[in-house]
């Protein structure tokens, strides 16, 4: 019996998840700051990586593969990265908030927004990964040009971006991570159907000014370029506003960093 | 230093007002029944909360945003990612405060070899015991060397071993002039790390004072220990051929169980003792009586019936009451000395 209980300890302690090589690697790197952090967090759920990449691929494939209509497919694929952005960023600031983490980070000596951007930001960049797979598929089948091609990567970067800013507000606002979906639905209900998503972009007055100014619109329109669709905006237009959408994006996120660290 | 600071919870609850003053390089325990305001007073200086009136400083400056430059702090729950390693996590959080990359290993290296994990440092979070997870909070709040270190209940959890190597942390940074606020309701550990021990009860901070003072607070206060029932080595007894422990004299060998004769016994001690003036008993259970003098001359009377019972008492130890034994009456004294709800005697050791 007594015999036996080292085995079974070596044993148990290879059987959790990273005692492989893939450890070695990673236990290499030490994270100085919050970005490469998350980044490392998520670089050790292997499985976890894995379905996140590829869920977006199984709900793009039949879109784009059976020839959906350009606009609903770029529709769905814009909600898909809107939601991915939102509940992503919520969630996670929601978990670290009831874990306490939060709280840790808002004590330590640093400026709010490079401890909260170091998260949305890891968040952003593991989305976009992601996302790569779909948007290669997208702009392969769809035969865009390197144009729609650089509209559609920045366009997607944004709306991961705001989505992720929408899911920093969330967590300011939420109870609990159960309230995140609702509140992230409520508030990207509307900044979708202004886009022009459902309906399209309107040709003239505040509507189009909306939709143009919205990322979410910007995104639609590349995703329907991309796809081969007739986009609502140029790749120029697409371009200029995601780049605007970005920096306005990121300041915000830096204002609603404080407040998201020290609420209680 | 906390000057007049309240704190005030939804629903009505409040702490405060608390006024104290944090000596540079001193062990400073804050003990208090639950709800007593511990954590929240732990909070405020951390300045992870704020007062809702009053004020709290550090080095005599009032900007929080200063005072975390030089402060370390773990709340009562460890939370770390599960894949990171011990040596990953701590080295994140040390540099969130120490720039060079290269000083930052070393001390990770060396705080998580004075917390014990040196060896389980590469390994991941998710493997170690909630004991060692307790540690490896306490080493990412150390890791920097701040000023001011401030722990939420850091003995909880701890095996003997964790709470002897946690005190010898803790007593090196003192002895390096660095300040540490412990949060604790655990006696043994307050005892052993701590210069001065604040005392809180219901918000408010009744008495802060190094430990030998508090203890001198209950003077005439005794504690006599009765040992009940003699051990006989190698009597060939029921029990001790069932390989169940040495038998006990007086206890007879018949069927009425083990250990009949020493609960009977020690029942006879127990009511002897019970109806002497002047003493209470604490506890009695398993061959041991417990018993609380009020005044000293009740010592006499009690050996005198210890005696009456017989060789049936293996031994009878006369000492001061611990701080553990000391407690209750500390935190159920109000700030003028008056009894606010203490109970008349000290509860039993078995209810706390």
């Amino acid at each position: 019996m007594n015999a036996t209980m080292p085995i079974r300890r070596r044993a148990a302690r290879g059987a959790i998840p990273g005692a492989a090589p893939r450890r070695a690697v990673l236990a290499r790197l030490m994270p100085r700051g919050t970005l490469g952090r998350e980044l490392l967090v998520v670089a050790a759920r292997r499985r976890a990586l894995a379905l996140k990449v590829g869920i977006p691929l199984i709900l793009a494939l039949p879109l784009i593969i059976g020839g959906a209509p350009t606009f609903w497919a770029g529709m769905l694929l814009t909600v898909l990265v809107a939601m991915m952005g939102a509940v992503g960023t919520a969630v996670n600031l929601a978990r670290a908030r009831q874990s306490g983490l939060l709280v840790r980070l808002a004590l330590v000596p640093r400026p709010g927004w490079r401890v909260v951007g170091g998260v949305v930001g890891a968040g952003a960049i593991v989305d976009l990964l992601q996302l790569l797979p779909v948007i290669a598929l997208v702009a392969a089948a769809g035969g865009a040009a390197p144009d729609q091609w650089a509209a559609l990567l920045l366009a997607v970067m944004a709306g991961l971006l705001t989505g992720s800013l929408l899911g920093c507000l969330v967590a300011c606002l939420a109870g609990g991570v159960g309230e995140v979906l609702l509140d992230v639905c409520v508030l990207l209900a509307p900044l979708l159907f202004f886009g022009g998503l459902f309906t399209g972009v309107p040709r003239l007055g505040w509507g189009w000014t909306v939709a143009t100014i919205d990322p979410f619109g910007q995104l639609g329109s590349a995703f329907i370029g991309a796809l081969g669709g007739t986009p609502a905006f140029s790749p120029a237009t697409v371009l200029l506003v995601s780049t605007v959408a970005i920096v306005v994006v990121l300041a915000a996120v830096g204002l609603l960093s404080r407040p998201l660290l020290e609420r209680r | 230093m906390v000057s007049g600071a309240v704190r005030r919870y939804p629903g009505g609850r409040s702490v405060g007002p608390i006024d104290i003053d944090v000596r540079a390089g001193e062990v400073l325990a804050l003990m208090g029944s639950n709800g007593a305001g511990k954590s929240t007073l732990l909070r405020l200086l951390a300045t992870a909360d704020r007062t809702d009136c009053g004020r709290v400083s550090w080095w005599g400056d009032p900007s929080p945003r200063r005072a975390r430059r030089q402060m370390g702090y773990a709340a009562d729950e460890p939370v770390e990612e599960t894949t990171l390693s011990p040596r990953q996590a701590t080295y994140f959080w040390c540099r969130q405060w120490v720039r060079d990359p290269d000083v930052a290993r070393r001390l990770t290296s060396e705080t998580l070899a004075s917390l014990g994990l040196g060896d389980r440092a590469d390994e991941p979070v998710g493997t170690l015991s909630y004991g060692l997870r307790r540690r490896l909070a306490l080493a990412q709040a150390l890791a920097h060397q701040p000023a001011l270190a401030l722990f939420d209940e850091p003995s909880a959890g701890l095996d003997p071993d964790g709470v002897a190597v946690v005190t010898a942390a803790l007593r090196a940074r003192a002895a390096a002039g660095l300040t540490t606020v412990v949060a604790s309701n655990d006696p043994e550990f307050v005892a052993g790390v701590a210069d001065r021990v604040a005392m809180l009860h219901q918000g408010r901070c009744l008495r802060v004072a190094p430990l030998p003072e508090l203890l001198a607070e209950v003077p005439r206060r005794r504690i006599v220990e009765l040992r009940v029932g003699e051990a006989v080595p190698g009597r060939n007894g029921p029990h001790a051929a069932a390989g169940t422990g040495p038998t006990m004299a007086g206890e007879a060998a018949d069927d009425r169980g083990p250990g009949w004769a020493q609960r009977t016994l020690t029942l006879a001690v127990t009511e002897r003792l019970a109806s002497l003036a002047g003493v209470v008993v604490l506890s009695a259970a398993d061959g041991l009586v417990v018993a609380e003098l009020e005044e000293e001359a009740a010592l006499a009377p009690l050996v005198a019936a210890a005696d009456s019972v017989g060789s049936g008492v293996r031994s009878l130890e006369v000492r001061r009451p611990d701080l553990r034994e000391c407690f209750p009456a500390l935190v159920g004294r109000d700030a003028g000395g008056g009894q606010v709800d203490a109970p008349a005697t000290l509860p039993a050791r078995g209810s706390r």
